[in-house]
């Protein structure tokens, strides 16, 4: 019998060819076990993104890094008081709370060098430093420099990226305040984090270079975040679901004496 | 070898090297003036006798209008805090070389980091009436150009620190100004018993480095 070529139908699991005698003939996939699909959704929920990497690695562009034992100051990538609109010309800052106090890695015309490079300036920290204003900062000075001015910006971009993927998991959660405790708690120990751990590499690299101060500075309070970060956030976790599973009996009233 | 130089430039035209925008300014004309101590200090920032030597200088050519953090401390006579809203900028106005010394150390408007302007003015006039646009356009690296418009409320000169704020850029708007200027820095550097002397760009910068 002269009829129609036997069709493709289905999308589903490729194309079946109609037989001779069949008008249609539709293949569909065998169901999949209704346990899987409910582990798979399971594990969704329970393991929510997380913006905590991204925060806790931004967070060091923005913090106070403290350097013990040097009356207060700390390792920033911004400086204090007022900048052009341009931004400042130095981007890596060692400097009290007021910027009074501060050595900073500049680049711009070095009077001792009379030429246009990469050189420190300070004002009243060579006790703590041993390094004078217009000291040239050599080639790991510029390489800190780059690093320092697009880790600025990069690190910024990076909390940013942090908030917005915490905000998201706290919507998507199926326990939204559970989630928002531990993304509180996270950012917050995030930040204790990195101020101590970050000092804590700042007091080891003392000794050294600041160039050598900043790197383990900066690098504590990135490994400082996200540890503070993860700590946090599953302490606040696990403080929620003991909140959550207390619950309080009520006394039986007793007459009066 | 010990003891303080005070030198100026007269026209500088290194735009590039002193920070002082462009150079010559379309208005006006610009002096140098730098300072060198020996031994050379460990500690950037102005050395406190040259602070001195710079306030007085200052103050002696008229009454100078400065960004000051410092605006609600007891105000003493011949000056006047004031503040001019809206935004943090706050001017104090003096003719008091000691109150003038806080312009080199005011941390929110650091003098290391080029964010200080002084406009000087007649000293028995009345602080000049800027706004805050023109205050901000001052401490721009084109602030030659917003200079422009300080005649009319009578400034006669604007200092902005130069690079890394270790000389200074007087630009005046008067040729009287000028004149005024460079007796009053020559009087004061003699008086202090600093060496004082007017030099070409190339010697000034030759100086500076040391």
């Amino acid at each position: 019998m002269a009829g129609r070529p036997p069709a493709h139908v289905g999308a589903v699991q490729g194309h079946q060819p109609i037989d001779a005698g069949t008008s249609a003939l539709m293949t569909t996939p065998a169901p999949a076990a209704a346990h899987a699909q409910a582990a798979d959704a399971r594990q969704t929920i329970d393991i929510p993104m997380s913006g905590g990497i991204p925060y806790a690695v931004g967070q060091a562009s923005v913090i106070r890094i403290p350097i013990p034992g040097t009356s207060g100051l700390a390792i920033e990538l911004s400086p204090r008081g007022w900048t052009p609109k341009t931004g400042s010309t130095s981007t890596l800052f060692f400097q009290d709370v007021t910027g009074r106090r501060h050595l900073r890695l500049d680049y711009g015309p070095n009077p001792r060098t009379k030429t246009i490079d990469y050189h420190w300036n300070q004002e009243r920290v060579f006790r703590e430093f041993g390094i004078s204003d217009h000291t040239p900062a050599g080639t790991a000075g510029r390489a800190a420099y780059q690093a320092a001015r697009y880790f600025k910006y990069a690190g910024r971009v990076l909390v940013v990226a942090g908030v917005v993927v915490d905000a998201i998991s706290i919507v998507q959660a199926s326990k939204p305040l559970r989630r928002a405790s531990q993304v509180v708690a996270g950012w917050a120990a995030a930040w204790a984090g990195c101020k101590l751990v970050g000092a804590g590499g700042a007091a080891l690299a003392t000794p050294t270079t600041p160039l050598g101060m900043a790197a383990v500075g900066v690098g504590g309070c990135i490994i400082g975040g996200i540890a503070g970060y993860a700590g946090g956030s599953m302490l606040a976790g696990e403080v929620y679901d003991w909140a959550e599973g207390t619950f309080f009996t009520p006394l039986p009233e007793a007459a009066a004496p | 070898m010990s003891g303080t130089s005070i030198f100026v430039c007269l026209d500088p035209r290194r735009s590039d090297w002193w920070q002082l925008g462009a150079l010559p300014p379309a208005t006006g004309r610009m002096m140098l003036i730098g300072w060198k101590k020996y031994p050379e200090p460990v500690d950037g920032g102005v050395p406190e006798d040259v602070a001195s030597l710079l306030a007085r200088a200052f103050t002696s050519i008229g009454r100078v209008t400065f960004l000051s953090s410092a605006a609600h401390a007891a105000t003493g006579s011949g000056w006047w805090p004031l503040k001019r809203a809206p935004g943090p900028a706050e001017l104090t106005s003096t003719t008091d070389p000691q109150t003038l010394m806080q312009t080199f150390d005011d941390a929110a408007h650091p003098w290391s980091m080029q964010g200080q302007v002084l406009l000087i003015s007649a000293p028995a006039e009345a602080p000049p009436e800027i706004d805050r646009k023109q205050l901000r356009a001052l401490l721009e690296n084109e602030w030659g150009d917003a200079a422009d418009a300080l005649s009319a409320p009578g400034v006669i000169g604007v200092v902005r620190p130069g690079v890394d704020g270790d000389l200074a850029g007087l630009l005046t708007l008067t040729a009287d100004a000028e004149r005024a200027s460079l007796a009053a820095f020559e009087r004061v550097s003699r008086v202090a018993s600093f060496d004082w002397s007017v030099l070409t760009e190339e010697a000034f910068a030759e100086r500076y480095s040391g």
